[in-house]
């Protein structure tokens, strides 16, 4: 029922004038406000208290930019953990390269073809902690499977998780397993919704091999890439749990990434203002990763 | 009308109900505990505090102590409950200085000062005034092998010295001298706990916890020195940056390795066939005119300031430190209690460790506890760099010092 009916015929209602305009702001308002409160409001906030010297119970001193001075000026863990994250997205960028050719590997009819997807799969279902366990245990110097298998075939022992210079990278291997399963599935649907027709045709005109994947097939799965490899990078910054189960962050600090620095910062030190520091640091590389995609990504969509 | 007015007398009589419950006490306890036995010994001791005060009731609330360390810092800034659980020396401490615990000096009478003896009564002291109550404490020691040692012909250690020697015979026959698990670095921070209290002594480590002293001290460097003996001696088992220290435990009871230093929790993780050959001895001397001090870290109960119901948790807290609770607390849980009158559980090994710390001149809490975390933290991870990279000692020490500084800025 209409409640503000004009006499003037020529003159409808503000609702009716502006629905258009109005209705999308409306619609979206509900999720713009919870990202307001649960997600921009603690960035915020969580920038305000890198600003301040603050153990969490005591005197909440504000002392400016002197926090960042010390990441930047006295902290050489800092770097560590800035140079093993720069390790762990240069790695993670491989990922959809092996998803993509363990996909096209299974795109296949076959006896069980599902099953043996679904077990291709089973590494990114798996808890990253469980991961981390696993591989914490098969690496290990002194009682791990690995050691055993080299020992076998008169190979000689390595210690990995142990020595400073491999434990970051035995790390990323252990992370690269789930990721590389899960942009395989994404592949193995881009793979599934690639026009027939296209191939047939370049099949006819004599294309195959490197020529066929290059020109033919990997231009049609452009979306699958663009989400895998956005996946990968979000997924090499966020790398808190396999750290944080196979080292600890050790040898010495040597495997640690910002992520989890920041989080033995914040409850181990209890330097509260000092982990937000360390958090914005995070945050402004992870910006620096979006904007690059963004800039990419928004031409293309413009066609 | 009716209706409403039955409505009326019901919410009277409830109310009234109400009013008269909370003339019975409730005291809520936030328990943090290790273990289901360790559970166990807590109920016990509520329900016979409840039978000898009946009209106050204890509501218990358990955590396990990873989470208790987080919360606790929620709990006493909000709201919290009438006890917690908590640590003595500096980490209790840090809570006294911004106001956040409750002066209890009203329990600790002469009497119960006297039964404590000085060093308890300091471990939760601040400037004179009681803020806890000591219940448990744990020991250290180094436990070894006697098997393993009569095979390789060692006898049980006087000086320092006869342990660096001992590691060049134990190597000599493929054993593993000193059992190690540093992936969690505070093992580590044992053994230089214990080399800076038996060469520089008590006063001059807690001048050092307490950011009086510098970390790049000629005296630090000491016992730094007498570390790299050790190392040089290739008397730490390999490749236990990446084992935790039960995993490190392992190559003791198999045999393997001949000696660990650790508290006395490590008694419940042996195997039936390792608990018979173990034994402990004290960390050997270095320093003879050194007064002997021991790494005893004190579990404690405190009443947090903003607790609801502080006359009744004082009752409970002075309850909790009589002799004949603490060992009721003890018996079924392998811990020591704090009360010396109260005797330490029929445990061969765990009464072999206490007979060995008493009669120490002082008692330390362990590096974690004496020392502002921001130090500790540091300090372990450097300890490990350490004896992987002795020469990098020069950096390692100005960055611990470089926090303390921070920590302790006087």
């Amino acid at each position: 029922m209409v409640s503000n009916v004009s006499t003037n015929t020529f003159a409808p209602s503000l609702w009716k004038r502006y629905q258009r305009r109005l209705a999308p702001p409306l619609f979206v308002a509900p999720a713009l406000i919870m990202f307001g409160i649960f997600v921009i409001w603690p960035v915020l906030e969580s920038l305000w208290l890198s600003l301040h010297d603050w153990d969490g119970i005591g005197e909440n001193r504000f002392v400016g930019l002197d926090n960042y001075v010390e990441l930047f000026r006295d902290d050489p863990v800092f770097w560590t953990a800035l140079k093993n994250n720069i390790y762990w997205l240069v790695a993670f960028l491989f990922a959809p390269a092996f998803g993509l050719a363990l996909a096209l590997f299974l795109n296949q009819a076959g006896l069980a073809m599902r099953f043996v997807k679904s077990l291709y799969f089973m590494p990114f279902v798996i808890s990253q902690v469980v991961v981390g366990l696993m591989f914490g245990w098969f690496f290990n110097a002194e009682f791990g499977l690995l050691n055993h298998i080299l020992t076998a075939l008169d190979l000689p022992k390595i210690a990995l998780l142990e020595d400073e210079r491999f434990s970051t990278f035995a790390i990323i291997a252990a992370g690269l397993w789930p990721q590389v399963a899960y942009c395989m599935i994404l592949y193995l649907t881009g793979l599934t919704a690639i026009n027939p027709e296209l191939i047939e045709a370049a099949r006819m005109e004599g294309v195959k091999g490197w020529k066929l994947l290059w020109h033919i097939v990997l231009p049609q799965l452009l979306p699958a890439t663009s989400i895998a490899v956005i996946v990968s990078v979000v997924g090499a910054l966020r790398s808190f749990d396999l750290v944080s189960v196979m080292t600890g962050g050790g040898p010495y600090d040597s495997s640690t990434v910002l992520a989890y620095y920041m989080y033995e910062q914040t409850f181990g030190a209890l330097r509260i203002g000092y982990g937000a520091a360390i958090a914005t640091c995070l945050f402004l590389l992870m910006d620096v990763c979006v904007v690059i995609y963004l800039l990419r990504s928004l031409p293309s969509n413009k066609r | 009308m009716k209706l409403s007015h039955s409505l009326a007398c019901l919410l009277l009589g409830t109310s009234a109900l109400a009013a008269s419950s909370a003339f019975a006490g409730t005291v809520v306890l936030n328990a943090s505990v290790a273990s289901a036995p360790d559970r166990d010994a807590v109920n016990g001791a509520v329900a016979s505090f409840e039978k000898a005060n009946p009209d106050i009731k204890v509501e218990v609330n358990f955590y396990d102590e990873e989470s208790n360390k987080t919360a606790i810092r929620n709990w006493l800034t909000t709201s919290p409950p009438d006890i917690i659980k908590w640590y003595a020396g500096n980490k209790m401490a840090q809570f006294v200085k911004p106001g956040l615990l409750a002066d209890v000096s009203d329990i600790w009478t002469p009497q119960v000062k006297a039964e404590f003896g000085p060093g308890m009564v300091d471990s939760i002291s601040v400037d004179g005034k009681q803020y806890g109550m000591p219940t448990s404490y744990s020991t250290w020691a180094i436990y070894y092998r006697k098997d393993v040692f009569a095979a390789a012909g060692v006898a049980p250690f006087k000086t320092f010295d006869d342990l660096v020697a001992s590691c060049k015979v134990f190597r000599a026959k493929g054993i593993t001298p000193v059992a190690l698990g540093s992936k969690a670095p505070w093992p580590l921070a044992g053994w230089f706990d214990y080399i800076d209290l038996r060469q520089n002594g008590y006063a001059f480590h807690m001048d050092l916890m307490n950011g009086k002293v510098s970390w790049t001290d000629d005296k630090v460097k000491t016992v730094f020195a007498d570390w790299k003996k050790m190392v040089d001696a290739n008397c730490f088992a390999e490749n236990h940056t990446n084992l935790a220290w039960r995993e490190g435990l392992a190559m003791m009871n198999q045999g393997q390795a001949a000696m660990m230093l650790m508290g006395n929790y490590l008694i419940d993780s042996l195997t039936p066939e390792s608990e018979p050959v173990t034994e402990a001895m004290s960390f050997p001397t270095i320093d003879p005119t050194v007064p002997r001090a021991e790494d005893a870290p004190i579990e404690t109960y405190h009443i947090p300031a903003k607790a609801k119901n502080i006359p009744d948790a004082k009752k409970f807290l002075a309850y909790l430190g009589q002799a004949d609770v603490q060992m009721q607390m003890t018996q079924a849980y392998h811990i020591l209690p704090a009360n010396p009158k109260a005797k330490p559980p029929e445990n061969r090994l765990l009464q072999e460790s206490a007979s060995l710390a008493s009669g120490a001149q002082s008692y330390a809490q362990f590096i974690d506890r004496d020392t502002a975390d921001a130090v500790s933290t540091i300090a372990m991870t450097g300890f490990q760099e350490f004896l992987v990279h002795p020469d990098r000692l020069g950096r390692i020490l100005q960055n611990i010092d470089r926090a303390a500084k921070r920590a302790y800025p006087n």
